[in-house]
């Protein structure tokens, strides 16, 4: 990261310092506009679930959501955006984008959702230095910005797959001609960071991208793979990694007298293979656009794994409209599974305190207890330790089932409707099937919440560009 | 007969709506007469407004120019052109904006504003009526 950053400054410290040899030349053109172009997006939508016992999130980020916390809800497929462009030469700008959005603590403030200097080398090579959008998906870039897409959001069951979605860093990008085709090729370096509901904290270091973009008339190909070194920490997870460091070190002394019940090491084991400190996160997708016309054919695959608590899943939507005048009917199938283990045996807890029992007496016999009060003690004592594997075991499994827990199928119906020149209306049917017992995408899950039961989304939004 | 009236009626609809200019600009792409530049096709003008090509084909950086955002001409540039509707077109330019990808061409008000700056450089590459093509500038398409 921070070499990355060094060569970045000298680069943009032989740029300015040279002036721009070698940089896209073009003689300027005076239409006497200005140097800053200040524009906005923005969607207003009202979203109904008809399930009451949780609620139904569009982001991963937000705190609540519509169904149990409110129904129907007006701020999870809502948000607005500001953004200033600015040309400072013919091969220098500068962009900034802020956003308002639900958050994780529920507020709306302001997030900065680009912020970049771009330096164009030449009109097929530029390198950008700053705030991106991390390319999971094809439209990773664009999903916030309701306008530019036919259906009202992503499917959730795709784009919830990436826990981080920008990336702080340096990325270039060149474009290669051929005949009408054309092949652009991205990569990019970098990390970020964000706080997620629940009191946890996602810090990606040593972020690599490669992006590859294959444009050919009306047809558009792209291959990603994208890798990250994952931290996520707060009191949630924390406290169970924690508890079984903790239990390590607890029964470190008795455990040369316990043969061969290897605790401490399988308890440190455990902590090691799932806990998410610098964790390689890896994803790789391929997506298609055919947009012949009034037809507009897309889909993506998607495949994340990680070596921590973290799911392995894969996630793959199509999605089809076709445009009939100003209205465009759409229809799509999406759906995200797991591939990953779901449980752990954990600690070995089986005949574990009848082993300890009688370790746990010898020691306080030592010590100088009588016999009767030594042998009563340590039955406490083993069945504490136990209590304490348990509890661990439980946490743990839990945290794992959890990813399972984004298992769902969806199909979506809906339609656009281009009411003016930059601004229009949707409608949006969303069916939910939740697979294996799981929440779903769902959050705030209730005890009344039914598994496997087929969830309905309805939203209406009206998205404008200005 | 009745195909026969059908039509007389279509052309005397035609014959009114070409009476509006709105209606019946005869777009053409122009560039200065100094540009070496001198035949396009469609797609190369598409791409070259859509912002997909920078240089003209044979080289030479492009710098196309628009007109005004709610102007006949404009609508029915990128119709004959791109076959994309001006809301299309207004989708896909705000997709890269927003995402930081591209900025579309500058805007001026008139074909006489489009004129005035392809014939002071030849890197700029404009569409105006037909009506207004004169010695300065040179049509590099038409429909």
């Amino acid at each position: 990261m921070s070499s990355a950053w060094r060569g970045a400054a000298i680069i943009a410290a032989l740029v300015i310092g040279h002036g721009s040899p070698g940089l896209a030349q073009e003689t300027p053109v005076d239409t006497k506009e200005s140097m800053f172009a200040l524009r906005g997006f923005g969607t207003l939508a009202l979203t109904n679930s008809s399930e009451k016992n949780a609620d139904f999130i569009t982001s991963t980020y937000q705190k609540n959501g519509a169904g149990y916390t409110r129904n129907p809800d007006y701020g999870i497929d809502s948000r607005i955006g500001l953004q200033l462009d600015a040309k400072f030469t013919s091969w220098l700008s500068g962009v900034i984008q802020v956003d308002s959005e639900r958050q994780f603590n529920g507020t709306y403030r302001p997030n900065i959702e680009w912020a970049n200097l771009r330096f164009q080398f030449t009109p097929d090579f530029s390198i950008r230095i700053g705030r991106v959008a991390l390319p999971v998906f094809m439209e990773s870039d664009s999903r916030k910005v309701g306008y530019t897409n036919t259906w009202l959001r992503p499917p959730v069951d795709a784009y919830s797959l990436c826990p981080l979605t920008s990336n702080d860093g340096v990325d270039a990008s060149y474009r290669f001609h051929m005949g009408e085709a054309s092949l652009t090729l991205q990569g990019a370096v970098g990390g970020n960071s964000a706080s997620r509901p629940g009191g946890t904290w996602f810090k990606a270091r040593n972020g690599k991208l490669i992006n590859a973009l294959f444009e050919y008339k009306d047809l558009t190909i792209r291959a990603n793979y994208v890798t990250q070194q994952m931290s996520i920490t707060g009191a949630p997870v924390d406290v169970l990694f924690n508890g079984y460091r903790a239990f390590a070190a607890g029964v470190a002394p008795v455990e040369p007298a316990l043969g061969d019940t290897v605790l401490s090491t399988t308890a440190l084991d455990l902590a090691q293979t799932y806990e998410a400190k610098d964790k390689k996160t890896s994803s790789y997708g391929v997506g298609i656009i055919w947009n012949p016309g009034d037809w507009i054919v897309q889909g993506e695959w998607v495949r994340r794994t990680s070596r921590c608590f973290l799911a392995d899943q894969t996630a793959w939507y199509v999605n089809a409209g076709y445009r009939i005048h100003e209205v465009t009917p759409y229809a799509g199938l999406s759906a995200v599974k797991c591939d990953s283990q779901t449980s752990n045996a954990g600690l070995p807890t089986a005949g574990l305190a009848a082993k300890l029992t009688p370790i746990f007496t010898a020691m306080l016999v030592q010590q100088g207890m009588p016999a009767a009060q030594a042998a009563a003690t340590a039955t406490a004592m083993a069945a504490g330790v136990v209590g304490n594997a348990l509890t661990l075991n439980g946490g743990l499994n839990q945290l794992l089932g959890l990813k399972a827990s984004e298992e769902q199928h969806s199909w979506t119906v809906g339609i656009r409707w281009d009411v003016a020149k930059n601004i229009d209306l949707k409608l949006q049917y969303d069916h939910i099937l939740p697979q294996r017992d799981s929440n779903s995408t769902f959050t705030n899950v209730q005890p009344g919440f039914q598994r496997n039961r087929a969830i309905n989304i309805v939203a209406a939004a009206l998205d404008f560009v200005f | 007969m009745a195909t026969f009236k059908n039509y007389l009626h279509g052309l005397f609809v035609l014959g009114a709506l070409c009476a509006l200019p709105a209606f019946c600009a005869d777009v053409v792409v122009v560039v200065s007469a100094k540009s070496p530049v001198s035949t396009l096709t469609a797609d190369q003008v598409s791409q070259l407004f859509l912002g997909k090509l920078a240089n003209f084909p044979g080289g030479g950086v492009a710098i196309p120019i628009d007109q005004a955002e709610s102007s006949a001409i404009r609508d029915e540039f990128y119709t004959k052109v791109t076959s994309k509707t001006a809301a299309q077109i207004k989708a896909y330019w705000s997709k890269l904006i927003f995402t930081g990808k591209g900025q579309p061409p500058k805007e001026v008000k008139s074909s006489a504003d489009v004129k005035r700056l392809v014939s002071a450089n030849p890197n700029v590459i404009g569409y105006i009526d037909r009506a207004a093509v004169d010695a300065t500038v040179k049509i590099v398409w038409s429909h």
